[in-house]
């Protein structure tokens, strides 16, 4: 066996799903015999053998990435229960294993996987999208780079035919439901159970979480990043398509045409409101001149 | 008419610009509580958590130093068995986690 063939069954091994009490599987997905597999590239000590050293591995990845994904996803986990959360988790990590030198990016595809995968979340699947995108959102603007904002004497030379780019980490979600506060008081919660648990890790209740009642109602968040720490802001729905087109790398007179299409603001609010939200993004150091590569 | 409307639009845009980077300029120059709490005011909500000076693991879930709690699964794999010693995964010392899986 060469190094990548080695490279490979090991990795199939240590990522193959645990069993329902949480043990290495008897039989790989091929049928062949684990404890075969495992003996023909690790050889068994004095305490364990071959099939169980395997199964640490394989153990400890699942226990690695499944704490990871739950951490980072908590309101999701509160949202639709630990129970369905736990099987989400194992079906999505099955779908999308770790890929990454870091857990960061573990959720990645999450957001998409579950819109696209209803039965996890019945009732509250849209509501679950909203909770997850939102989740994806914060650790994206938690890490991405932070850009020069643009300058006085960059803004002094722009023009309607000029194009702008936002900071890496303004993230922009539009959503079905205002989930944003729900997110917000569901991580608080967290955050005070933990805390009044000490050190002590309590396992997060089985069935979904019971909340207030959410109406359908098309709601803009950005997620972005002061300092150190994410805040959400939300947004007229203008802004955000004006933001969305500012992001895509449309001009800035097409950008703020797009941003009000089938808008019902008057002539003059339209223009205090962009004033207004220029002037507040440029204060958040939102705006950026574009990457030059992006411009060809 | 509707050139003039996507001017005014335009101008009004530059105007936001300008006057926005001027404040965050002046800000900079003379950081003062009261400069920084109207840009958060402006931020929105914040994310509980997240500021570094409150918590010493705020990084814990959010970036490449996940484990650091060491094993957190409430059916410890690594528990009682020394095959994983010395990997990091069991560490619940403030000693070095690896940072990547």
């Amino acid at each position: 066996m060469n190094l990548e063939s080695l490279q490979r069954e090991m990795a199939a091994a240590v990522m193959q799903p645990l069993t329902a009490d949480e043990q290495m599987r008897l039989h790989a997905a091929d049928g062949r015999a684990m404890s075969d597999i495992a003996a023909s590239f690790i050889a068994p000590n004095s305490r364990l053998n071959a099939f169980e050293r395997l199964e640490i591995y394989n153990r400890q990845y699942w226990f690695r990435v499944l704490g990871a994904l739950a951490e980072d996803f908590a309101a999701l986990n509160a949202v639709i229960g630990s129970r369905a959360f736990d099987r989400l988790s194992i079906d999505y990590l099955s779908a999308h294993p770790s890929r990454s030198f870091t857990l960061r990016n573990l959720g990645s595809q999450l957001p998409e996987w579950l819109a696209a995968h209803p039965s996890y979340a019945g009732r509250r699947h849209r509501l679950a999208v909203d909770v997850a995108r939102i989740e994806w959102a914060f650790i994206q603007a938690f890490d991405s780079a932070e850009r020069e904002p643009l300058t006085l004497d960059q803004i002094a030379t722009l023009d309607a035919d000029s194009r702008l780019a936002l900071q890496p980490h303004v993230q922009l979600i539009a959503l079905d439901y205002p989930a944003d506060d729900l997110v917000l008081n569901l991580h608080k919660r967290e955050k005070r159970q933990a805390s009044e648990a000490g050190v002590r890790q309590e396992d997060p209740p089985e069935h979904p979480a019971k909340m207030p009642r959410l109406r359908l109602r098309p709601t803009w968040v950005a997620a972005h990043r002061v300092e150190l720490s994410v805040y959400y802001r939300r947004l007229q729905r203008e802004e955000f398509l004006t933001l969305s087109a500012i992001a895509q790398g449309a001009p800035l007179a097409d950008a703020i045409t797009t941003g009000f299409a089938d808008s019902r603001l008057s002539e003059l609010r339209r223009a205090q409101c962009i004033r207004e939200w220029f002037a507040t993004w440029a204060e958040l150091g939102w705006i950026c001149a574009p990457e030059l590569e992006s411009l060809f | 008419m509707k050139n003039q409307l996507n001017a005014l639009l335009l101008t009004a845009a530059l105007t936001g610009l300008v006057g926005g980077t001027s404040v965050a300029a002046h800000a900079a120059t003379q950081p003062s509580p009261s400069a920084h709490s109207a840009k958060v005011m402006k931020a929105g909500l914040r994310y509980s958590g997240t500021n570094a000076a409150d918590d010493k693991h705020s990084c814990k879930g959010k970036n490449d130093c996940k484990g650091q709690g060491g094993c957190k699964s409430s059916d410890n794999g690594c528990k009682g068995k020394n095959s994983c010693k010395g990997k990091g995964g069991c560490a619940t010392d403030g000693s070095k986690m690896p940072k990547a899986i």
